[in-house]
């Protein structure tokens, strides 16, 4: 029987926080890119088998997102070796009202270094 | 009145106003390339006006960061003033798009990534921010000239 195919799905706002902010953890407070990456979307992530997808939802958070928490937890997911640059870059949908965090969120993604580069 | 005279009388009547509704019609269109012209600039002007307030913070980013004064608050305070601004001239920009005046979206995101990628904490990050603003307030100026300056070619 084969494997039925998931959308995995993080909505920002309620399963991290509504005001996510920063880079590091504690400098940037409790709710930092780093944190997002190694608690949340690790968790995730280690859920995906072949032909899953991942939807990160970010319309309930209520400011902007800082480029610094992107960068860290989009970017840092793929330097720390939690999934390859290019299978995080077709499973990985945004959902968000300002359409830019999604060319962002894939800039950091593809600049990002794996760790056996 | 003889058949010659109706003639000629017919003939200057239908000159006379062929000549005013070409003038007429030049006069129109003129009035509402102004009229364009001046809306589109209402909107510019606000534009103008918010990225010199995201000037404003740049700097005062850099004052907390020399100071000292930085902690989690205060990065938080103008992070959020940032993002608030950042919104309002995204507004401001898709106001403007319907005008046929674009910012590049790559610009878009170097401004943010200016403001929040990292902490602006020295001179040339600073620099860099105001740059990023510059950089879109002569954009928009020159989106504006070609616009409505003789320079524009409808995109196809």
């Amino acid at each position: 029987m084969s494997e039925v195919i998931m959308e995995h799905r993080i909505d920002v706002a309620t399963d991290f926080s509504e005001f996510p902010f920063g880079r590091y953890s504690p400098d940037d407070g409790e709710f930092s890119g780093e944190v997002f990456r190694d608690k949340v979307l690790k968790r995730e992530l280690d859920k995906l088998v072949e032909g899953d997808t991942l939807n990160v939802d970010f319309n309930g958070v209520l400011v902007g997102i800082g480029s610094s928490f992107l960068s860290e937890s989009f970017g840092g997911a793929v330097s720390k070796g939690y999934i390859k640059k290019d299978d995080f870059l077709s499973i990985l949908t945004i959902t968000c009202k300002d359409d830019l965090y999604e060319e962002e969120i894939r800039k950091y993604i593809e600049e990002a270094q794996e760790p056996n580069e | 009145m003889t058949a010659e005279g109706l003639w000629n009388f017919a003939a200057s009547a239908t000159t006379s106003l062929i000549i005013s509704g070409i003038g007429w019609c030049l006069l129109e269109r003129r009035a509402n390339k102004s009229a364009k012209r001046s809306e589109t600039f209402s909107l510019i002007a606000p534009s103008i006006s918010l990225l010199s307030d995201i000037q404003e913070l740049a700097e005062s980013y850099f004052n907390a960061q020399a100071d000292g004064c930085s902690n989690l608050h205060t990065n938080q305070v103008l992070e959020i003033k940032f993002h608030t601004k950042f919104d309002l001239l995204r507004t401001k920009f898709a106001q403007l798009e319907y005008r046929d005046i674009r910012v590049k979206r790559s610009q878009l995101i170097e401004l943010r990534q200016a403001y929040t990628l990292h902490p602006i904490d020295s001179a040339v990050r600073y620099q860099n921010a105001l740059e990023c603003c510059l950089a879109i307030e002569t954009e928009l100026y020159d989106a504006f000239e070609r616009r409505h300056n003789g320079k524009y070619k409808k995109s196809t």
